[in-house]
């Protein structure tokens, strides 16, 4: 067998090791001129839920739970969610809005960075220009979901309704996987 | 199609390439020259208990800041070192991962800890008071602003800067790595600290 060969057996191999893992995140969706790929969520656990109240000071340097604390631990359980929206028509849409009922809030949030000091907003919208790309990943702009209902694990999914300024409205079913 | 023997000699000629850039370790992050003493502190582990920097002693300390609010840059870089220590294999115990809030607030000592133990059970998170936790920001000169966010669930959200801390075995300050800094990137610079027996 020549090395050729061998290599073209081995490539082969590969894909057909790629094409047999979950595809529901290389699922595509296209409304109107708007095509939306790579929906993802973060793994998060609730790591609120069932206090243990066993916070008792023994230095005198101990955090004692405040009212924020108390309320952190319901809200604590935080992840984002990301994905690839493509406009491939000639006027620009905005992304208003993300629904979902994994959380008790979702928002759109950017991060920006400046002199190392990293900085997280909440955004009105996401412009998608017209025949652009814009990605929501980390680092960026991303969707924060802030006070789970559930914990999320590699491979569960998420469905979320997301609202266009122009196209309207696009269901999406994230998965949770780890960042690539 | 080049023959066997000069694609043997390419192929020698890219290796002893590859020797020669291993001679000298490129390092990926910012090397503190000459390594200096890390300053100490001592905080509350989830169990009450005092938690000493200097008790790390002949660890390689990899120390960053963050909040468990925070959904973007603070658990990237926790899945990133969990990365790192899956990497260094045999040498990850060799290693002790630290995260220190940046949000005593909402941040109880619990409460983190069980956080940063979510990516890997040896990881350990840590807050305290705002004031003993000002005094370590000041002196590892990491900034944390509160920002209210009105409109927001999150009610407010801290400012923070996102670098890494590397604390050698006999608890020198020794390198730096900014946020975007890679896995590999780290991982290499790591691996020749450990070499070197740092």
């Amino acid at each position: 067998m020549s090395l050729r060969t061998l290599i073209t057996i081995s490539m082969l191999l590969t894909l057909a090791a790629c094409g047999a893992q979950p595809s529901a995140t290389s699922a595509v969706v296209n409304v109107g001129n708007l095509q939306i790929s790579d929906v993802w969520a973060r793994p998060a656990q609730v790591i609120g839920g069932a206090m243990d109240v066993n916070l008792t000071p023994m230095a005198t340097d101990m955090a004692m739970p405040t009212d924020a604390a108390m309320a952190s631990e319901m809200s604590a359980a935080v992840s984002g969610a990301y994905m690839t929206i493509k406009n491939t028509g000639s006027t620009a849409d905005k992304l208003l809005k993300v629904q979902g009922d994994v959380a008790a809030s979702v928002e759109l949030h950017t991060m920006t960075e400046s002199n190392g000091v990293m900085q997280m907003r909440p955004v009105e919208s996401v412009e998608i220009p017209a025949n652009a790309e814009v990605q929501l990943k980390p680092g960026s702009f991303h969707v924060m979901l802030i006070g789970l209902k559930r914990e999320l694990k590699a491979g569960d999914t998420i469905p979320f309704t997301l609202q266009f300024e122009r196209a309207g409205t696009i269901q999406v079913t994230a998965t949770v996987r780890d960042p690539k | 199609m080049p023959s066997f023997a000069l694609r043997r000699i390419c192929l020698s000629v890219l290796l002893s390439f590859l020797l020669v850039g291993c001679g000298k370790h490129e390092f990926h992050g910012m090397l503190i020259e000459p390594p200096n003493q890390a300053p100490n502190f001592t905080l509350v582990d989830q169990q009450g208990q005092p938690f000493q920097l200097s008790d790390q002693r002949g660890k390689l300390v990899v120390l960053f800041f963050g909040f468990t609010h925070c959904p973007d840059v603070c658990p990237t870089t926790l899945a990133d070192m969990k990365s790192v220590h899956t990497k260094l294999g045999a040498d990850a115990d060799k290693l002790q991962v630290v995260f220190i809030s940046v949000d005593p607030e909402r941040d109880t000592p619990e409460l983190i800890n069980r956080y940063a133990k979510a990516f890997d059970p040896s990881f350990i998170g840590l807050s305290g008071s705002s004031a003993t936790l000002e005094a370590i920001y000041q002196e590892y000169g990491v900034t944390a602003i509160k920002r209210e966010l009105p409109g927001s669930a999150l009610n407010y959200t801290m400012d923070h800067s996102a670098f890494t801390y590397i604390i050698d075995r006999a608890g020198n300050y020794r390198m730096l790595f900014p946020y975007d800094t890679s896995v590999d990137e780290i991982v290499s610079d790591l691996r020749y600290l450990i070499q070197q027996g740092a």
